[in-house]
């Protein structure tokens, strides 16, 4: 018997009798297949992001490997390390309007960062308690608008280009008046900060240290990016009109450190490669200003075991020995470590070392969330000769304050509104929750400028946040008085210098911390 | 399990099937399948209906008993009419023009003035337009058609008082399709009446008041007229109707059982006078629709008379194509007796097939008997001589009978006409038949259709014509017990063998050798041994021992014991052994048949070493046949 159909599905006009409502079906299907396959394929984006990270939630999707997008609080991204802190903000968003002026318009502040990067580690979750310290600090007396957060993770920085989709979600959002955070010095945080420009969100990034990154290119410090990747777009500059950053750029920090240690370093620790916009463009400046032609001791930061290695070679000469050291906080530990084996073995001829760090050295002073470097940096810290001062770790602030000094009342609000929180005060010590928590201050103090009965508009808040240029109208940040130069960077003298200390043994149920004391030119540190 | 018939099947498929783009537009011609009572025209019928039913609207229509002198081909149209209405899906057939006719019909107009009938028409046809009245009217048709005609509509229940319901429910949902419609108009149905497709000019209200009228009429040419008009309507219904439905449709099945019934045959006959009028008729578009009605008939004879034989194979050319139902061949027995029993099934189909010679019911009994009770197979005899309990009497009458019925449209069981048919199963040929009529007692005579009929008394292959087979041994074996003397075996072989042409020896020898005197006509065929050439003898042989002999039962009589090991001798014992072995179907036994088939061989080898026999090839060739290392069964 011939086939009913013409091409399979098309019942033939000829076929044979009876002509049943049922021989349609084929068609049908094929109709409902074919437009599920169009629509599966038109809304390819949307029905990936439905039906991953959370069910028919929209506004986060797996990317990478990992789950990005945007959360109010009630949804962790699968992460249960920050479950408890999103869990706050999902409360403090709830009850965002309680103490506020009930004339005030609910305003929505998107906190942009990396939940999930190497180079954050730990100090992720301490960036985003300090966020929610931030939202609670921003919501409490005072308040004018209430402030409602949304995180948006940006996962590590993989290869899907997910933190611009990440951030175009932010911006497509009317709700989102500003932006806290912007994550790492990464070329991807240039393409969100223009991205988020376009779109008129004013942002306060809280950890872009990086050179190029604020909005001139970091034109007055004339960083060389020669040693970075060819394809990079920061050198002209990020987020034009719209960027700040409560963060000290590295020139800062270079010029505290060199005012500190005037003397001439014997190495600078630099890791191969270039893709990492912190490194290449601090080696450069650090020559400059240290006076040049330093001896660079290279390791590749993917082989851990090219560490120990250049521990050796600084090793190398009997005398106190200072070390430059660049690369990135996360190999910091293995590297102390490794010094105090070569120490201790007597294979180190140095009589003391001191490993000078840009801020990102501080990272050992907050645990780590993988067992394997918490396990490195509490043999580092703990070890005789990080305890007996033999090593010394020199590092700057990139908070400006982590503890209440004179100048920085606005450390007791941050401590007010962490344990208020229920967050531990042991994760201020890494400085990201202070600078999470000054991002968001800040935002909020632009938003007590604008008045309450009026609808907050985005470029309302940036002209406000462009405001706080003169002492007179600093914010009061917990890492002290916050103004912003013409490029958004922050516009004071610059962060102290301290020596990373012996950490204290735990005291009861509360975690260990690792103090630091302030280093002043001339004297020397003692803990 | 129905089993062959392809060729028949294929003929009904290709008339059935849609016709092809560019296909000629006339009617297909209405087959008329012929054959003896009980050779399975029936069933054919409805293995075509179980064919098509799924495939296009067909019906399998039975006129019952006519009452009286009712020939009246209204039931048996209203019933076609309602059972091809039926259709099957995206094949659907409306009537309104045969519904306005009956409506006309079923009206009474008398003593009304003209002006009022035509009103009466109007607010008649204008009330049936409401779907309540409507629904009535159908059912209350449907009831009064299925009364008198059995009707089998795929789909439908049997029982009368539902199928009336749904297949009037179908023929309405036709009219308003489905439920959409709460009143729907007859369109051009009424104004059809003033043309019926053949180019008259007529009043077409007129035409239907007229047709009220004549309707009444028992004088047969104002009733064929009517007739013509209601077929036409019919057939107008069904162009309409083809020409609507979409894609390719095949032609609309209606298949008429029991067409010798004269309601059947009144309905093809108008059936082919409106087709041949319309293709008279002044062409117009809507009478060159194609006609999409394929019938197929049944018939004893008496309805197939002028028609066209089909040849077998190739298309059916004319109006009426007669197609006789042929019995089943041995392959096909076996078969069918594979249904009953597999396991002996090969030897129980060839048992049958060599009784009933594939006479379709009779080789269903004998397998259904031979089914139930596989002793049987070695007696056949005693199989003949059991009751039939459905009847009340022995299985070899029951046989007759269905041959009997298949003469008589009203199927009635007629034991005058099985004895009738006893006395003439003595003759070999309808010609040697006709000599025995006057034995026959009233009303029987040569008009008769038990002489007359085509189908009982058959020429296969173009030969002479003669009795089925079945009915022919089955007629000997009742023959040989009957006492009358005139009537009985004697009586009628010494008749026969009376009136056997002087020059026909052959034939008288054959009625000696069945009268008893198997001796003498050997002694008078060996004889002639010498004398004929060899072929020539053994031609006049096989006439001679071309019936088998019931009365003759004891084995060592047939085998001839004892005869002298002459050439005389030999021939005798051949009388007594060829003919149980070649013609008796009741010797079944394995054993038997070897015995017999050694000494016919034996025989045959002693007649070619007889003096005088020049060419003996002919004798061993038939002894060939019987050594015993060829299969036979």
């Amino acid at each position: 018997m011939s086939s009913r159909y013409r091409w399979v599905v098309l019942p033939d006009p000829n076929r044979d009798f009876p002509h049943r409502w049922t021989d349609w079906w084929r068609l049908s299907a094929a109709l409902v297949v074919a437009i599920l396959v169009a629509g599966g394929l038109v809304f390819q984006q949307p029905l990936q992001r439905a039906f991953t990270c959370g069910w028919f939630d929209r506004s986060a999707w797996s990317a990478g490997g990992e789950c990005v997008g945007l959360s109010d609080g009630s949804y962790d991204f699968g992460l249960d390390r920050f479950t408890a802190a999103l869990h706050v903000i999902e409360q403090q968003n709830a009850a965002a309007a309680d103490k506020c002026d009930p004339q005030g318009t609910p305003v929505t502040v998107g906190v942009l960062l990396t939940l999930t990067d190497r180079n954050a580690g730990g100090r992720a979750l301490h960036e985003l308690e300090g966020m929610a310290a931030g939202q609670r600090h921003a919501n409490d007396t005072g308040c004018l608008h209430p402030m409602r957060l949304v995180v948006a993770n940006v996962g590590a920085y993989g290869p899907d280009n997910e933190a611009v989709e990440v951030a175009r979600e932010l911006a497509d959002d009317p709700d989102v008046v500003a932006v806290a955070g912007l994550g790492l010095s990464q070329q991807r945080s240039a393409e969100v900060a223009d991205l988020l420009a376009a779109a008129k969100v004013p942002m306060v990034s809280d950890l872009i240290t990086a050179e190029g990154f604020d909005q001139t290119g970091s034109r007055d410090d004339q960083p060389d990016f020669r040693a970075c990747d060819p394809d990079i777009t920061y050198p002209r500059g990020v987020g034009k009109d719209y960027f700040y950053r409560v963060a000290y750029r590295n020139a800062v920090q270079i010029e505290q450190l060199a005012t500190v240690l005037p003397g001439r370093p014997d190495f600078i620790m630099v890791p191969t490669g270039g893709s990492d916009p912190y490194p290449c463009t601090a080696l450069p400046m650090m020559q400059r200003r240290f006076g040049g032609k330093i001896t660079e001791v290279k390791f590749d930061a993917d082989e851990a075991s090219t560490v120990p290695l250049t521990a050796q070679r600084v090793c190398g000469t009997a005398k106190d020995v200072e070390v430059l050291y660049i690369a990135r906080g996360s190999d910091l530990a293995r590297f102390l470590f490794s010094l105090d084996e070569a120490l201790l073995g007597g294979r180190c001829a140095a009589t003391s070392v001191t490993v000078v760090s840009t801020s990102d050295g501080l990272r050992v002073r907050s645990p780590e969330d993988n067992a394997m470097l918490e396990d490195l940096r509490l043999r580092a810290l703990r070890s005789q000769s990080f305890t007996d001062g033999r090593i010394r770790l020199i590092s700057t602030l990139v908070s400006g304050a982590d503890r209440s000094r004179g100048d920085n009342p606005g450390f007791r609000d941050l401590e007010t509104a962490f344990t208020g929180a229920g967050f531990e005060v042991a994760h201020l010590d890494d400085g990201w929750a202070v600078n999470g928590y000054d991002a968001v201050t800040t935002i909020s103090a632009a938003l007590r400028t604008l008045p309450s009965a009026k609808p907050v508009q985005r470029s309302q808040v940036n002209t406000a946040i462009s405001g706080f240029s003169s002492s007179g109208q600093a914010v009061a940040g917990a890492g002290g008085p916050i103004t912003f130069d013409n490029s958004g960077n922050r516009a004071d003298a610059g962060p102290p210098v301290v020596r990373v200390c012996p950490p204290r043994p735990a005291d009861g149920d509360q975690q260990a911390r690792t103090p630091s004391v302030v280093v002043r030119p001339g004297t020397p540190p003692n803990c | 399990m129905f089993v062959g018939r392809t060729s028949v099947l294929e003929l009904i498929g290709d008339l059935t099937g849609p016709r092809g783009e560019n296909a000629s537009a006339d009617p297909r011609p209405v087959v008329v399948l012929t054959g003896c009572g009980g050779s399975g025209r029936t069933a054919i019928l409805a293995e075509a209906l179980r064919t098509w039913r799924d495939r296009t609207a067909s019906v399998l229509v039975q006129p019952l008993l006519p009452d009286g002198d009712r020939t009246s081909l209204r039931p048996l149209l209203t019933s076609s009419m309602l059972g091809l209405g039926v259709g099957v899906p995206g094949y659907s057939v409306s009537f309104p023009r045969s519904l306005i006719a009956q409506l006309a019909i079923s009206a009474n107009f008398a003593g009304l003035p003209a002006g009022d009938q035509r009103t009466r028409l109007r607010e008649r046809l204008n009330d049936y337009k409401r779907k309540p009245a409507l629904d009535g009217f159908l059912k209350a048709l449907a009831h009064d058609s299925f009364a008198l005609v059995h009707v089998q509509i795929p789909g439908l229940p049997d029982l009368v008082p539902r199928l009336a319901a749904e297949a009037a429910e179908s023929a309405l949902n036709r009219l308003y399709r489905g439920r959409g419609l709460l009143r729907f108009s007859w369109g051009d149905a009424v104004d059809w009446f003033a043309h019926q497709d053949q180019d008259f000019a007529n009043n077409a209200e007129e035409t239907l008041i007229q047709l009220s009228a004549r309707a009444k009429s028992t004088d047969p040419v104002v009733r064929r007229g009517v007739d013509d008009v209601l077929v036409a309507a019919f057939l107008a219904d069904l162009r309409r109707s083809h020409a609507r439905v979409r894609g390719r449709p095949p032609q609309m099945l209606l298949l008429l059982d029991d067409g010798d019934v004269p309601a059947a045959m009144t309905f093809v006959r108008s059936l082919l006078r409106v087709r041949r009028a319309i293709a008279d008729s002044r062409p117009t578009p809507e009478n060159r629709l194609p006609d999409p009605l394929t019938v197929v008939t049944t018939s004893a004879g008496p309805a197939a008379t002028g028609a066209v034989p089909w040849p077998g194979t190739g298309p059916a050319d004319g109006p009426r194509v007669r197609v006789a139902v042929a019995d089943l061949s041995p392959a096909e027995v076996v078969q069918l007796a594979r249904s009953h029993d597999w396991a002996t099934s090969e030897r129980t189909g060839s048992v049958a097939g060599r009784l009933t010679h594939g006479h379709a019911a009779a080789t269903e009994f004998v397998l259904r008997r031979l089914g139930e009770n596989p002793r049987l197979l070695d007696d056949l005899g005693a199989l003949l001589d059991s009751e039939e309990p459905d009847e009340n009497v022995r299985a070899d009458r029951h046989l007759l009978r269905i041959f009997v019925r298949g003469l008589d449209p009203q199927r009635t069981p007629d034991d005058a006409s099985v004895e009738a048919l006893i006395t003439l199963s003595a003759a070999r040929t309808w010609q040697e038949a006709g000599t025995l009529v006057p034995l026959l007692p009233p009303p029987f005579d040569l008009g008769s259709p038990l002489y007359t009929s085509p189908t009982l008394w058959a020429a296969p292959a173009g030969g002479e014509r003669r009795l089925h087979p079945l009915a022919r041994y089955l007629g000997l074996r009742a023959l040989a017990e009957r006492p009358d003397a005139q009537t009985g075996w004697e009586g009628v072989f010494r008749l026969l063998r009376g009136k056997t042409h002087p020059d026909d020896r052959a034939g008288r020898w054959h009625h000696e050798r069945m009268l008893g005197g198997r001796a003498k006509v050997a002694d008078e065929l060996a004889a002639l041994l010498p004398e004929l050439p060899s072929a020539e003898w053994l031609e006049l042989f096989d006439t001679v021992v071309a019936t088998p002999d019931p009365r003759v039962t004891d084995l060592a009589e047939i085998k001839g014991l004892g005869r002298p090991p002459t050439p005389a001798g030999h021939t005798d014992a051949l009388l007594g052994i060829v003919p149980a072995l070649e013609r008796d179907p009741c010797v079944t036994r394995p054993e038997d048949i070897a015995a017999l088939r050694k000494l016919a061989w034996h025989g045959f080898l002693r007649l070619a070493e007889t003096e005088g026999v020049a060419d003996k090839q002919p004798f061993l060739d038939r002894a060939d046949r019987y050594s015993a290392d060829s299969s036979w069964y």
